[in-house]
């Protein structure tokens, strides 16, 4: 399956769970899922050059591309997205 | 001498820099009058006005938020640009000019990999550049979505917090 097909799949299940995603697929096979919960933005990067990158996107933060969190494989980042969807549940409840 | 007149009326980069040079060795000599205290953060301000030598990295970085503020008041101070491209090179090439003399970080080409921060603001990369078929161009960085037009204008957007951080019209027809 191609990543854009993963990272689809992913926000599918995440929308289906009440959680607003934005999937943006760039010509070079790059994709971008953006996942919103609550006042957070998280952000799942996939880049064909570099691979996986997570990160949650803050008020202050300026112009960049590089993230917190970095992963060869589409499910490592996966679960990383999934614990700080649930880290921020924690902190929302 | 007023130095914001210099800086406003500087026809590139390097003038622009001579009036910064100017207007911090003018606050350096103005804080040898005030307080310690207020000396202090004069000499802070002008050491960030204060361009390195090249290779050199600034003794006093400015914070994230400042070198945004400083890069939109660049972009903001060019002419409109009269293509995508030309449009594209100056949101690449601008961020890097202030990242250069404020970040305290050398620029890394290629930037570090996805899971590593060096501090630095990096411009998009061409990975995450779509040229659409209207001449139009749309990349996307971390947090920020940038829109370019055919006709040279830029949009810069905030996806956190949805505002329009930068906005200018393109210079082209005119």
């Amino acid at each position: 399956m191609a990543v854009s097909d993963d990272v689809a799949h992913f926000a599918g299940e995440l929308r289906a769970a009440g959680t607003a995603t934005e999937v943006t697929t760039f010509p070079s096979g790059a994709v971008m899922l953006d996942v919103r919960r609550g006042d957070h933005l998280y952000v799942l990067a996939y880049s064909p050059s570099t691979g996986f990158g997570v990160d949650e996107v803050l008020d202050g933060d300026g112009i960049g591309t590089s993230y917190r969190f970095g992963f060869p494989d589409f499910e490592s980042a996966k679960a990383k997205v999934l614990s700080l969807l649930t880290e921020a549940d924690g902190h929302l409840a | 001498m007023v130095y914001a007149d210099l800086a406003v009326k500087a026809k590139n980069v390097e003038e622009l820099e001579l009036a910064a040079e100017a207007f911090a060795k003018a606050i350096i000599a103005f804080s040898g009058s005030v307080g310690a205290s207020k000396a202090f953060k004069l000499k802070r301000s002008a050491k960030a006005l204060q361009c390195p030598a090249p290779g050199e990295v600034p003794r006093v970085p400015l914070t994230i938020r400042e070198r945004l503020a400083e890069y939109y008041n660049r972009l903001r101070g060019q002419p409109p640009a009269k293509t995508a491209d030309e449009a594209l090179e100056r949101v690449r090439n601008t961020l890097d000019e202030v990242e250069d003399l404020h970040s305290g970080v050398p620029k890394r080409n290629p930037p570090p990999p996805l899971g590593q921060s060096d501090g630095r603001m990096h411009p998009p990369l061409d990975d995450f550049v779509t040229r659409n078929p209207n001449g139009s161009i749309t990349a996307r960085t971390r947090g920020h979505h940038i829109e370019i037009g055919s006709d040279g204008s830029i949009t810069i957007k905030n996806l956190k917090t949805g505002d329009i951080e930068f906005q200018q019209p393109g210079g082209a027809g005119k």
